[in-house]
């Protein structure tokens, strides 16, 4: 069952002499409970459209067109997040969808002990209607779900704290307001692996446990791999390919997808299989006619540079931008 | 051959803190060995704060340990106080020639700190021109405000005073065409923010090797790149290493691109500030025997899901990692580690040589072997 359901989404970066298409035309959906990775390499539109879900684009982005529809607990209709009012979204978001941002480790305020800032958002969300016990209980036991001393982080200021109980202090702090939907920016980047695999067997257990949705943004294909249910993957602010986590790495349908897949060092892989994609990624300030990928596919027929390829249904149930799927699934 | 040599290298930094009582100190490299040949590709690797950046820092000399020796090419650069080019120990040619008068033996006195002064710089510079150091941060370690060329050219005419603007220009084309930035031109007139990160991580290659160096020590130099372009650099790094025969000391704490650009090499892994495994790549990869090491490669995610979603066994018992501040004589890893017993805290553990590796662990019987685990 689909919680969350974009539809035909374009977000632009609205600049003095242009506009820079930071999302193109994206259907997307987030099935309630599970984890939805969103893979893509660095500028691909990973923050831009998720951030979209909570209305909350940094400036000067705007949703271009397009809707996304969030289908609530007990709502048999959804609601139009772009169509929300300011004091709706401010309600709607942490307590319905809350977000760990990239770089998250830095954004815990650094003069505030972890308490003072639980509470702060505690106050807001709740209006002031919340005591000093019921905000400790609930940043306890909040704190204590992500395996973190409740007692001694409440009482730290960020400094006092190593980068994976920072980030884990975030995981915590997005639960705060028992949300359906946290996205998850980048949640481990700055981590190395073995706090990685801890905080994502952490992640694991509270998708499994409170039937968390999940929206984990990464640019490695790797943590997409072990930990993620479905997978969409962008390239130059388009969607490429979407499908089952298994079939998309079994099939590595689209060509960019074979191309990440192929590219991603590995402790077992063959290491001639291994290689990189040539030329660079693309320049969203230059115009570009035909399929984003274009100049680095490998599997490039003449249609593509001319014409942009729409989203066609892919064998597995999934779905590529691709001109080499045009007819290859029967409606 | 070998390059450089660590011998019982140890780095200290006191703890600036009001809190603390007298002098307090961060223990973060303990009695490290370590001896880099030349040709040869070693990589570092270790948990975020094991000491791996302090080790790159010490190995190019912008750090001098508190503790040991450092070897290049044999000669002890820490001694005749190179990094103090004024002051030295004139006592040790002073008494040789107590027959001469006073001012013959002034005379001769100085004609000797200038030679041994010359010796000293030429020493140094030696060192500082064969040994050099690639940061993570491209953005960070080229100056904004200049060029590509202007970046390229100032080191290399700092080096070769002599040099005039063409030779200086051949070289620097020669250097763009080696790491694969053509046409040459396209990049030099260019200024750092109007490259990509892999074309920057280029030109930091391109001006550590343009001092003709022996041994680059590269520090997590791909990790701010983009993962399609990753792979090429570390290619380069390995054309580089075969075709120049230079030296890598390649710091990371991904695994996947250790086991790709070292295939050839050893590999060095550490945990708080101490060795605990080394040996060649391939096998320490393939068949880790330390605790450590195990735990390290367990966690690491494998792009494919149908492996990675193996349930596999607990390898570590604690998240944390101790406390710099207070060290005790045993293993490090103790509090961690899944078979410690009391003897492994209470002695020095030393290194056994098991499967062509050097580990460091006092329960080697007791340690699984890697084909049980995975
Ligand atoms: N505030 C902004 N103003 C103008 N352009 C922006 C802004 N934020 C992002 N962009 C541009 O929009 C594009 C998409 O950026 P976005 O941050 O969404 O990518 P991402 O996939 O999250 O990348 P990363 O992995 O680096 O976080 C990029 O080309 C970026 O330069
Ligand atoms: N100048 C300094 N003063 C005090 N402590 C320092 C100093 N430089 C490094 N340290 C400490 O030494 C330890 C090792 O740091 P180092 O940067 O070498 O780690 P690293 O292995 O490179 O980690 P990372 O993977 O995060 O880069 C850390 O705990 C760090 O805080
Ligand atoms: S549309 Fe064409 S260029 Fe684009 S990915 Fe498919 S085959 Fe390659
Ligand atoms: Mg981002
Ligand atoms: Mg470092």
């Amino acid at each position: 069952m689909n919680i969350v359901e974009f539809r035909n989404v374009s977000i632009d970066y609205k600049m003095k002499r242009y506009d820079l298409r930071a999302v193109n035309q994206v259907d997307f959906d987030l099935q309630k409970g599970k984890i939805t990775a969103l893979v893509g390499e660095s500028g691909s539109g990973k923050t831009t459209f998720a951030t979209a879900l909570i209305n909350c684009i940094s400036a000067p982005g705007e949703i271009a067109f397009g809707s996304i529809l969030y289908y609530g607990k007990d709502k048999a209709k959804p609601i139009d997040v772009t169509k929300l009012s300011e004091k709706e979204l401010n309600m709607f978001r942490w307590s319905k969808v809350s977000m760990v941002f990239q770089g998250a480790q830095s954004s815990l305020n650094p003069v505030m002990k972890t308490f003072d800032q639980f509470y702060e958002t505690l106050q807001v969300h709740r209006q002031g209607k919340i005591t000093l016990e019921e905000a400790k209980t609930i940043s306890t036991s909040c704190l204590e779900y992500v395996n973190l001393d409740a007692t001694r982080i409440l009482g730290s200021y960020p400094h006092e704290l190593s980068g994976g109980m920072k980030q884990r202090a975030m995981i915590a702090f997005s639960l705060l307001l028992d949300p359906e939907i946290v996205i998850l920016d980048e949640p481990t980047t700055a981590l190395d692996v073995i706090n990685q695999d801890y905080v994502f067997s952490i992640l694991k257990r509270i998708n499994a446990e409170r039937n968390i949705t999940m929206l984990l943004l990464t640019h490695d294909i790797a943590v997409v791999s072990k930990y993620a249910d479905f997978v969409g993957v962008m390239y130059g602010g388009s969607m490429m390919e979407y499908g089952d986590t298994l079939n998309v790495f079994k099939y590595k349908y689209h060509p960019y997808t074979e191309g990440l897949i192929n590219a991603t060092p590995s402790l077992l892989k063959n290491l001639d299989a291994m290689r990189p994609i040539e030329g660079s990624p693309p320049n969203l300030l230059e115009p570009i006619q035909g399929c984003v990928f274009y100049p680095r596919c490998h599997k490039r027929l003449p249609i593509c540079e001319l014409h942009e390829p729409a989203t066609y249904p892919n064998p597995s149930g999934g779905s590529c931008k691709c001109w080499l799927f045009e007819n290859k699934v029967k409606s | 051959m070998k390059i450089l040599e660590l011998k019982d290298i140890s780095m200290d930094f006191i703890a600036k803190s009001q809190l603390l009582e007298g002098e307090k100190y961060y223990h973060v490299l303990r009695d490290i060995n370590l001896d880099i040949h030349q040709g040869e590709i070693v990589v570092i690797v270790g948990e975020s704060g094991c000491g791996k950046t302090t080790i790159g820092k010490i190995i190019t000399g912008l750090l001098k340990p508190t503790k040991g020796e450092m070897l290049f090419l044999g000669r002890n650069i820490y001694k005749g106080s190179i990094f103090s080019k004024k002051k030295f120990d004139v006592s040790e040619f002073s008494d040789l020639h107590v027959k001469l008068n006073p001012r013959e033996h002034k005379a001769y006195l100085k004609a000797k700190i200038k030679e041994k002064r010359t010796e000293i710089s030429e020493r140094i510079s030696d060192f500082e021109n064969s040994v050099q150091f690639v940061q993570q941060d491209s953005y960070a370690s080229l100056n904004p405000a200049r060029t590509i060329y202007q970046s390229l050219y100032a080191p290399i005419k700092n080096k070769n005073r002599k040099w005039n603007r063409l030779t200086i220009d051949n070289k620097i084309n020669d250097l763009m065409a080696l790491v694969g930035l053509l046409p040459a031109e396209q990049f030099l007139s260019k200024y750092p923010h109007q490259l990509s990160g892999g074309q920057r991580q280029r030109i930091l290659l391109a001006r550590a090797i343009s001092l003709d160096p022996k041994l680059v020590v590269a520090d997590e130099p791909v990790s701010m790149i983009d993962v399609s372009l990753r792979l090429s650099i570390l290619d380069l790094m390995k054309r580089l290493n075969e075709k120049l025969n230079l030296s890598f000391v390649y710091i990371t704490h991904d695994l996947s691109t250790a086991r790709y650009i070292g295939y050839k090499g050893r590999i060095c892994v550490m945990y708080l500030g101490e060795i605990m495994e080394l040996g060649s790549v391939v096998d320490v990869i393939s068949s880790p025997q330390h605790p450590y090491t195990q735990a390290l490669l367990s966690s690491v995610p494998v792009p494919d899901p149908v492996v990675s979603r193996k349930p596999k066994p607990e390898l570590i018992k604690s998240m944390d990692m101790g406390d710099l501040m207070v060290r005790t004589i045993g293993c490090p890893f103790y509090p961690r580690c899944p078979y410690a017993k009391r003897d492994c805290a209470e002695d020095r553990v030393p290194f056994v040589s098991r499967e062509n590796a050097l580990v460091r662990c006092k329960q080697l019987d007791e340690v699984p072997s890697w084909n049980e685990i995975s």
